[in-house]
């Protein structure tokens, strides 16, 4: 306080030149001429641009929240969305699933797909269901869409299946429309061949085969695939149909195991 | 000097400069005679008094003169503010010495007297400066100098 004293004793002309200026500025302020009406609307524009200023600064920090949050938003409605289609494609296989038991005359157990067996000796996949689900050795396995293949090992709660691509797979089958039959056994890739089919025998392109009623392990009328194509050999007395399957086995998700083998209609 | 001196002399002063002066006119060019008196009471009592007797001078000049109420209040404080640092020293013997203070607080003077006045006018800030401040600055400059020839003891001689 003593301090503020001197210095105020001491600095009194600067005192005197502020209060001054500032009762002058006030008086000239109070005035309602043009000069003034000049100062206030630059002072307006002047308060107004620092106003913008510190709303841009606020905007950006706001904007960086906001980018934030919705960066998190839209991670979580992707995650959304995806278990979303997720349980769309789902359901649209369990209602197909659904409507293929209710249409089918077969006695079928549902199983889940757990995962393909990778070792090579065997080209197969595992199921979730077992023994206690009622599963048994060489039931067939089929879908929807046809025969996906057969039982092959059983556990109390697990089974494997081997597939209709595996190299010692067989299946009678026949053509569906002209009833010439052959042996369904895996050719290469995801193709399979009606092979043991005599010469000159009535097959198209297109044609659908399934799987024979004679078969002991089958149900017949099973659809395995279509003809994409024939192979003949000029020193054999039969020829190999090629065929593509019905199934997609890369989509594999859920399967039907059949309890019994009832005749089909068809 | 007593606070009533101040006051006659500042009296008279706005009351000459609101009749005689314009008589002295030339093309709009008139010196300031309260801004030689505040100069003057800077001069002789120092910065404090000067401001003050600025300050109030030009709210009554404004008030009875200009109109526009804190101009000359304004720029009479600033003025009395520069002349206030050679406040105190001997010129009788050496008037010329006086010339540099002077100009510099009448010219401060006028600088913003004119420029304060020229917001929000379509005139040119080298036009009012070689227009009136200058012009302004060397007539009041030129009516001091004469005003203390013509006094029996100049002023200024006195502390």
């Amino acid at each position: 306080m003593r301090l503020l004293n001197e210095w105020l004793v001491h600095r009194r002309d600067l005192l005197a030149l502020f209060g001054g200026i500032f009762f002058s500025l006030v008086l000239l302020l109070s005035n309602d001429s043009r000069q003034v009406h000049a100062v206030r609307s630059w002072a307006f524009a002047g308060f107004g641009y620092i106003l913008d200023q510190m709303e841009v600064v606020s905007r950006y920090r706001g904007v960086h929240e906001e980018n934030q949050w919705l960066r998190q938003e839209t991670a979580a409605l992707m995650l959304e969305s995806a278990q979303l289609q997720e349980a769309m494609e789902e359901n649209r296989r369990l209602r197909a699933l659904l409507d293929f038991k209710e249409r089918s005359a077969l006695e079928l157990i549902p199983a889940k797909v757990l995962g393909k067996d990778e070792n090579g000796f065997i080209n197969a996949i595992f199921l979730g269901a077992g023994s206690l689900d009622s599963l048994k050795k060489n039931m067939a396995v089929v879908t929807s869409q046809g025969l996906v293949g057969k039982i092959y090992q059983v556990g109390n709660h697990n089974s494997t299946a081997q597939l209709l691509l595996d190299r010692n797979f067989r299946v009678g089958a026949v053509v569906q429309r002209s009833r010439v039959a052959g042996i369904i056994r895996w050719n290469s890739g995801n193709q399979v061949v009606l092979a043991e089919v005599p010469k000159r025998s009535d097959i198209k392109k297109g044609d659908v085969i399934v799987t024979s009623s004679l078969s002991t392990i089958f149900p017949g009328g099973l659809d395995i695939g279509h003809v994409t194509g024939v192979s003949e050999e000029n020193q054999s007395m039969f020829m190999d149909i090629e065929v593509a399957p019905a199934v997609d086995f890369g989509k594999l998700e859920e399967v039907f195991m059949v309890r019994v083998r009832p005749l089909l209609d068809n | 000097m007593p606070v009533l001196s101040y006051f006659f002399i500042f009296a008279a002063a706005i009351i000459l400069q609101l009749t005689v002066i314009p008589l002295f006119s030339v093309q709009e060019v008139a010196p300031n005679l309260i801004l030689i008196a505040v100069v003057s009471v800077t001069l002789l009592r120092g910065k404090v008094v000067g401001i003050m007797c600025g300050f109030f001078a030009g709210v009554c000049f404004d008030f009875f003169g200009t109109g526009f109420v804190g101009i000359s209040s304004l720029t009479n404080t600033l003025a009395a503010f520069i002349a206030g640092f050679w406040a105190g020293e001997q010129f009788d013997r050496r008037m010329t010495i006086i010339l540099g203070p002077l100009f510099a607080s009448i010219f401060v003077h006028d600088f913003f007297y004119y420029n304060i006045l020229r917001i929000g006018a379509s005139v040119g800030f080298w036009k009012t400066l070689f227009r009136h401040i200058f012009p302004n600055t060397v007539y009041t400059l030129v009516f001091m100098m004469m005003i203390y020839m013509l006094l029996p003891k100049s002023p200024l001689g006195r502390r």
